[in-house]
């Protein structure tokens, strides 16, 4: 069962495109969504929300288009982009009292606790409130309608280790407690290390691939070797490749593939996510000796 | 309560929460200038709550990128902007009911009630044809580009009203009794202003959805 379905999503605009022929997001999972600044999360992310229209395909949530459900489906989703979008001149309180009535699951309880815990201040101002707080207090309002969607665009930019660490509590702990699916952006690979699921990666508007992470982890490393080694044939085998005076280093998706390859004349690390980004999307000139 | 109710009392509590200051002296500005007997000058009363409440909303929204905001409640764009026009249509009626309440007190230096009654629907008139005009600018430029437009609006509504009064001034005054026709003419004003309002409603909307595409 898939929460977002995406069938030939199109949007262009003059210097970018953004181009997803399919893409799934399975329910009850962590999908991390991945790629650099620019390459089309957010755009893909405002596509999903009906924020902007795109100029061809399908998004479908929960089963169901926005055009046709679009008050019922946002009943059921949270949103936790990089601005809240709530006025800063208002306080905590009174962003509290005005968004609360919109939502039919609206849980109270949940919305105090978590006030409490986290000691953010309701008779601040949300502009008086750190990034940290400000960030908490958005995905605090985002949770507290029991949504069975998360939707976190870049949650953690800009914070400090604390503050991220506690958001990536609060998912965690609302994870284990209850079937939600959750779409992380970012370009902070780490965050996705411990918590993601599945990974997408996205790069110039062009989906590179969608795959359960532990198995992409599994799969992949990174070969470090001298030059010599670096043939027209042994090229083919990575998916990115950085070679320098001193030798080579490069991600290879296949790591039987490579150890088949080079034996034991090349020394292999573990690939990180951030390894797989930066040598998937990376756009170095050939080296030449 | 449903979901337009909900956007306008959201919309009012930002007003109110980020604006009170400014409404309650201007208020307690015209109330003075009133009680002087100076209601001559009190044109400038309704004009200026209007473009604060109407532009000033529109400005604390663009500072907070308040846009995230109204795509992720569970409201159609339409309901959005019904929610902005109401709310400004609220205030208008609000603001015009002050300025009327205002100027029954200054019955106190020689107005008759029948001038205090023209004036109110003058007034309403006033302001909703400068919110069925500033809102459109403001949904199809943004509210930067927009900025200029506004004031635009406004400079051509001061040299009208000047160039008006001098010619006023000028003819003299009518040969037709004013009191027979006063009414007829307020209501008509106020009746066009309502029409511009609903337009500028419909092309808002029909903007707000085109510019969502881009």
């Amino acid at each position: 069962m898939n929460t977002i379905s995406i069938r030939g999503l199109v949007k262009k605009y003059p210097t970018f495109e953004l181009n997803i022929p399919s893409l799934d997001i399975p329910q009850g999972y962590i999908t991390g969504f991945v790629g650099r600044n620019g390459a089309g999360k957010t755009t893909t992310i405002r596509l999903i929300m009906d924020m902007i229209a795109p100029d061809r395909g399908e998004i479908r949530i929960f089963g169901k288009t926005m055009a046709q459900n679009g008050r019922e489906i946002k009943q059921d989703i949270g949103l936790v982009g990089d601005v809240s979008g709530y006025i800063g001149q208002c306080k905590v309180s009174q962003i509290h009292d005005m968004i609360a009535p919109f939502y039919h699951n609206w849980d109270e309880d949940l919305y105090q606790r978590y006030i409490k815990r986290f000691e953010i201040p309701q008779n601040n101002k949300v502009m008086k409130l750190s990034k940290g707080q400000n960030k908490l207090f958005y995905l605090i309002m985002a949770l507290s309608h029991r949504p069975k969607l998360l939707i976190l665009d870049e949650p953690t930019a800009n914070l400090d280790p604390v503050a991220r660490a506690e958001i990536l509590d609060i998912l965690k702990e609302r994870m284990a407690d209850e079937e939600m699916t959750i779409l992380y952006s970012t370009h902070i690979t780490s965050d996705l290390e411990h918590a993601g699921d599945y990974l997408i990666l996205i790069d110039q508007g062009q989906l590179v691939f969608t795959q359960e992470k532990d198995s992409l982890l599994e799969n992949s490393c990174i070969v470090k070797g001298d030059n010599s080694l670096i043939t027209p044939d042994t090229r083919g085998i990575f998916t990115g490749l950085v070679q320098t005076g001193v030798g080579f280093r490069g991600l290879c998706r296949d790591a039987a593939l490579a150890r088949e390859t080079f034996g034991q004349e090349v020394v292999y690390d573990p690939a990180t996510i951030e390894d797989i980004m930066v040598y998937t999307t990376r756009r170095d000139e050939p080296w030449e000796n | 309560m449903g979901e337009l109710k909900l956007l306008i009392r959201k919309d009012c509590m930002v007003l109110w929460a980020t604006m009170k200051f400014y409404l309650l002296f201007l208020g307690a500005l015209g109330a003075l200038v009133s009680f002087i007997g100076v209601s001559a000058g009190m044109s400038f009363y309704p004009i200026l709550l209007v473009y604060l409440t109407c532009y000033g909303l529109a400005s604390l929204e663009e500072q907070s990128c308040s846009s995230t905001l109204a795509f992720s409640l569970p409201v159609d764009l339409s309901q959005v902007v019904a929610a902005r026009y109401l709310t400004v249509f609220v205030e208008c009626v609000a603001f015009s009911l002050v300025f009327w309440v205002i100027n029954l007190a200054g019955r106190l230096v020689g107005m008759t009630s029948r001038s205090i009654g023209a004036m109110l629907l003058f007034y309403l008139a006033v302001s909703l044809a400068l919110v069925s005009i500033m809102l459109p600018l403001i949904y199809y430029f943004g509210v930067m580009r927009s900025r200029m437009a506004i004031m635009a609006v406004y400079l051509v509504g001061f040299l009208g009203s000047g160039l008006l009064t001098g010619l006023y001034t000028v003819g003299g005054t009518p040969s037709v009794d004013p009191t027979a026709t006063a009414g007829l003419f307020h209501w008509g004003v106020l009746a066009a202003a309502g029409v511009l309002f609903l337009l500028s409603y419909r092309f808002s909307t029909l903007v707000a959805y085109k510019r969502r595409g881009l």
